[in-house]
């Protein structure tokens, strides 16, 4: 409980009976009786950290406290989620909520991966969902979300970012994942390339503000309903083509006459970013130039020509423009030994462009003959597209790469076939299409075969792109990979320029003031009394005391080793909720009104860590989380790693200090933290205390110099 | 002069430093971009007998791509300072090598001349920068003998990472690197390392022991490395060789030339480029280099 924020401890302590009941719960936990949590979804810790609660304290159950009595998982046909709705409309609410938690806690299950979670799982994952959302998820999703949790799971971080989806819109992309299953693993592959890429591309333009919540539920629905409907391999090439354009026409960024090439990335990286002679928009470029991406334009015009040929119109041009465009198109190297490479050579092969070609010149041979077959050629063009569908999922995926990776990463610039190795699913798995098709993305170093590839969807990619930048990354002593991972994927996730001169003022007022409220604790009881409470589930009970009992002493190291960084951030948001007026006098507190007051909607969720584990999304949350030391105990250190991914507080707070804006951070975060990392020593991967140690290492000299042209 | 105890391999080891990066498929329409690709051959010259031949002028060497004679535009001869890069294994299966093999690294350092800089890195399933590259010799030694032998082995990352950071460097350049086992956890294949050592031209000088000695694939590999990048494999049969092995790649080191050339314009068609290296009027010499390259 001690590693509880107030308000979840308040909860679990409400009265005897709950905490007892929870206690006997965790007292047999997997968790508590020291089994491997490996396999596990949720952890019980994890869990009692992330019950959502409204703001009086009770629990907030997404949809209703009834559906959570009733909903059962593993099933989710229209049918059977109709059924349950009945259901859940005669059952009465609950009259404990108690109940319906240790409900969900005591129901588990395994899925075809042995992956064994319970029903907790369903609901922290809909939850989370949730909290992201303005208006609350209403019955029908939450069900089906809970229903649909086990097999698309690994979708559910879009839903973070596309928080206005209906039911219906939940139900019509089931339905489009669905029909992807119906089909060969290869051409499925393909086929839920092209879905995920598009559904990422909204989730990006969304974050960063291009396009609006109604006009992302509107694109996603385009782009599930035309996928739910393809009825071949060609549909499926004239889905993602129509809905891309529609995609970028609702962003709108750049100039009308920009390529569509150009007006992706200004998309993903506003105007500015997105300029060649930036450092950003040259690394975008430089990744899909690397791994040689298609060029959405030439794919376009193939697209257009091919939809003319249909009618009635002259042919010979547009033929000719097919001829210009498959030429146009990549080709790549292929490993030397392909033939032992079973499916993946087949992947592989796919992206050659001799059949297209062909196709091409067959066409214009019929198109050359006195009275040519117009539906033969109409025929052709069809088969043309479907056969250009590889380089139709990497010209998508193309900047969804570009984005995450960059042209520098070891993987990047030495496999130029990873984007092509993709495993959308585990294609090569007979069982995996019926299984789970859609997972969160992670990175599968490997050096036999073709080498690494990334897998699943480009739900939470940022953590795999995390992974994969890992590799040959130079680190001081200590296994610190996790870490690095956590935190570059919070980096490059971040949307740097939505955050003010005004916000990064406010975050070094507030560690300021936490530093004065812990200095001024020794001398005015008010305050003392005031940090007590505020440190409770903020720091760990043996930093709390050395805190506490530091203040007391005077002993003023001891008092200040015992609070972090963010721990000061945090402390110096409390410190406004507390003090409705300043205890003591101070042009700091003074400042921090002031700019609080101006700042009522602060943008420093921008400096978080990526909260993968936490909530389950692709976003940078500053959250008051549980103190590190609760995370330590993980069997895996990618917990603890996530909750000290704290590098960009670390820089704004310095650049604060030198005087440097937040638009000049975006880039020299990653030089910088590179630096830290090279000089880090940590005596093992939960060493979080040397990490942060490493962080503060980078100097205000260090800042300039990575900053000088 | 010491005489040579390995096969001396006639060829020519070849660096394309880019100077301008194209992007192949997503090129920005409308930009003129120039490459401008200098070529660095690294060698090492034998007589008759196999001994080194130290003290070769610019003047006495001729370099062939593609058996059109090039103009060297700059040249190092061995007396001139290099930047040895030092990738040492630490992973588990090291436990019981790793002492004797810190003492023969130590020692190793202690054989490069003041003016020579020297960077410590050690591997694992990682990737550590022990010692930034310095001609702080102490600082060099301190940072091999703090190391200790735990994780796996990621030796293509890691060779890949080192070559592209120790390439940045001017001058003469060397890797050193030293490996008991295959490797188990890398992302990056034997292939695409092989490839890019190429490409980037940095003698690898490659030391294998223990189970390193053993695996066909990985002696295989090494092979390879070493010798398209114009270095050479050894072999440490028995603990105590190590220190034997180690002198040898000094002296290497210590009568390596430098000759760097522009290659002659041409398609970036990525098509093989033959290197001859010849010194004039001297038939008999044996000259251990690369024997071409793949333009970047």
């Amino acid at each position: 409980m001690s590693g509880l924020d107030q308000a979840h401890q308040a909860f679990f302590e409400a009265n005897a009976s709950r905490t007892s009941q929870f206690y006997k719960l965790f007292e047999h936990s997997d968790e508590m009786r020291h089994v491997s949590v490996l396999g596990m979804r949720s952890s019980l810790s994890g869990f009692f950290r992330s019950v959502p609660l409204d703001r009086e304290g009770r629990l907030d159950f997404p949809g209703s406290p009834e559906l959570w009595a009733v909903a059962a998982g593993h099933s989710a046909t229209d049918a059977h989620i109709n059924k349950l709705l009945k259901k859940v409309s005669k059952t009465a609410a609950p009259e404990v909520e108690d109940s319906v938690l240790l409900r969900l806690a005591e129901t588990h299950s395994r899925d075809s991966h042995t992956v064994q979670h319970s029903e907790l799982d369903n609901f922290l994952a809909v939850s989370r969902i949730d909290a992201h959302r303005a208006e609350p998820l209403d019955e029908r999703s939450a069900l089906i979300l809970a229903q649909r949790y086990d097999e698309y799971g690994g979708a559910y971080a879009y839903f973070t970012d596309l928080t206005a989806l209906t039911a219906s819109d939940f139900t019509q992309f089931f339905a489009a994942a669905d029909h992807i299953k119906s089909h060969p693993p290869l051409a499925a592959n393909f086929q839920l390339g092209e879905l995920d890429a598009l559904v990422e591309w909204i989730c990006l333009l969304r974050r960063r503000q291009a396009i609006g919540d109604n006009e992302a539920r509107k694109l996603f629905q385009y782009v599930a309903d035309h996928f739910a409907s393809a009825a071949d391999v060609a549909a499926y090439a004239d889905a993602s083509l129509d809905s891309s354009r529609a995609i970028l026409a609702a962003c709108n960024a750049g100039n009308g006459q920009a390529s569509p090439d150009d007006q992706i990335r200004a998309c993903m990286l506003g105007v500015n970013g997105a300029q060649l002679s930036s450092v950003r928009g040259k690394a975008f470029q430089g990744v899909l130039g690397r791994q040689n991406v298609p060029r959405l334009e030439n794919l376009f015009s193939v697209f257009d020509a091919v939809k003319t040929l249909s009618g009635n119109g002259p042919m010979h041009d547009e033929i000719s423009t097919l001829r210009t465009d498959v030429a146009g198109l990549p080709r790549i190297e292929l490993p030397q030994d392909i033939k032992s490479l079973g499916k993946e050579k087949d992947v592989l092969i796919s992206y050659g462009l001799a059949d297209a070609t062909k196709r091409v010149e067959e066409m214009a041979q019929k198109a050359g003959k006195r009275k040519p077959n117009r539906k033969a050629i109409q025929k052709l063009a069809q088969e043309l597209l479907a056969q250009l569908q590889p380089q139709i999922t990497a010209a998508l995926a193309g900047p969804v790469y570009a984005y995450f990776l960059r042209p520098t990463d070891l993987v990047v610039s030495e496999d130029p076939l990873l984007l092509r190795k993709h495993r959308y699913f585990d294609y090569v798995s007979p069982e995996a299409i019926r299984g789970s098709l859609i997972a969160e993305s992670r990175f599968v170093p490997q050096s036999e075969g073709t080498g690494s590839y990334f897998e699943g969807g480009f739900a939470l990619f940022g953590v795999g792109a995390g992974q994969a930048a890992v590799v040959g990354w130079k680190s001081g002593a200590g296994s610190s990979a996790d870490a690095a991972v956590a935190q570059i994927a919070a980096l490059r996730g971040t949307i740097w320029d939505s955050l003010t001169e005004v916000d990064q003022r406010l975050l070094a007022l507030r560690i300021a003031i936490a530093g004065e409220w812990i200095f001024e604790s020794a001398r005015v009881p008010e305050a003392f009394e005031a940090l007590n409470d505020a440190t409770i589930g903020l720091l760990s009970l043996s930093r709390r005391a050395d805190l506490l009992n530091g203040i007391k002493a005077r002993d003023w190291r001891k008092a200040q080793e015992a609070v972090t960084l963010a721990d000061r951030l945090s402390l110096g948001g409390k410190y406004l909720e507390h003090f409705k007026s300043d205890p003591w006098q101070s042009p700091v507190a003074r400042e921090l009104r002031e700019v609080a007051g101006e700042n009522t909607a602060p943008h420093l969720d921008v400096l978080g860590p990526l909260r993968h584990h936490a909530l389950g999304c692709p976003h940078s949350h500053l959250l008051s989380d549980a103190p590190y030391e609760e995370y330590e105990r993980h069997l895996f250190p990618s917990e603890v790693a996530e909750r000290a991914a704290e590098f960009k507080v670390y820089l704004a707070y310095l650049a604060d200090r030198v005087g440097v804006g937040p638009a000049a951070l975006a880039d020299v975060a990653e030089p910088l933290l590179d630096k830290a990392f090279r000089s880090a020593q940590l005596t093992e991967p939960r060493d979080w205390h040397s990490l942060l140690a490493a962080y503060a290492s980078v100097s205000a000299a260090d800042l300039e110099t990575a900053l000088q042209p | 002069m010491r005489k040579a105890k390995f096969l001396i391999l006639i060829c020519a080891a070849a660096a394309v430093l880019s100077l301008a990066l194209v992007d192949r498929a997503q090129d920005n329409a409308g930009v003129i971009k120039v490459e401008v690709h200098l070529v660095e051959v690294y060698a090492t010259v034998f007589d008759h007998k196999g001994y080194y031949v130290d003290g070769l002028g610019r003047g006495s060497f001729e370099v062939y791509e593609d058996g059109k004679r090039q103009q060297i535009s700059s040249f190092e001869t061995q007396s001139q300072g290099l930047s040895c890069a030092i990738l040492l294994d630490t992973s588990g299966s090291m436990a019981e090598a790793l002492p004797r093999v810190k003492n023969s690294i130590v020692k190793f350092i202690d054989q490069l001349d003041s003016h020579d800089m020297v960077a410590i890195y050690t591997f694992d399933q990682r990737l550590v920068t022990r010692q930034e590259f310095t001609t702080d010799k102490g600082m060099a030694k301190r940072a091999v003998l703090r190391t200790r032998a735990e994780g796996g082995t990621a030796l293509f990352d890691s060779l890949s990472e080192v070559s592209l950071e120790t390439s940045a460097r001017s001058g003469k350049k060397a890797i050193v690197v030293f490996t008991d086992g295959d490797d188990n956890s890398s992302a990056l294949t034997a292939n695409t390392t092989a490839s890019r050592a190429a490409k980037l031209g940095i003698p690898l000088y490659a030391i294998a022991a223990g189970e390193a000695t053993r695996s066909k694939h990985l002696r295989a590999t090494l092979n390879e490395l070493s010798q398209r990048t114009g270095g050479a494999t050894y072999e440490v049969k028995r603990p105590t060789d190590t220190e034997g092995v180690f002198l040898d790649v000094t002296h290497d080191l210590q009568h390596l030339y430098m000759i760097s050339y522009h290659a002659p314009a041409g398609p970036a068609d990525g098509r093989w480029r033959k290197i001859d290296l010849a010194v004039k009027g001297m038939k008999k010499y044996s000259i251990r280099a690369k024997e071409g390259y793949y333009p970047d």
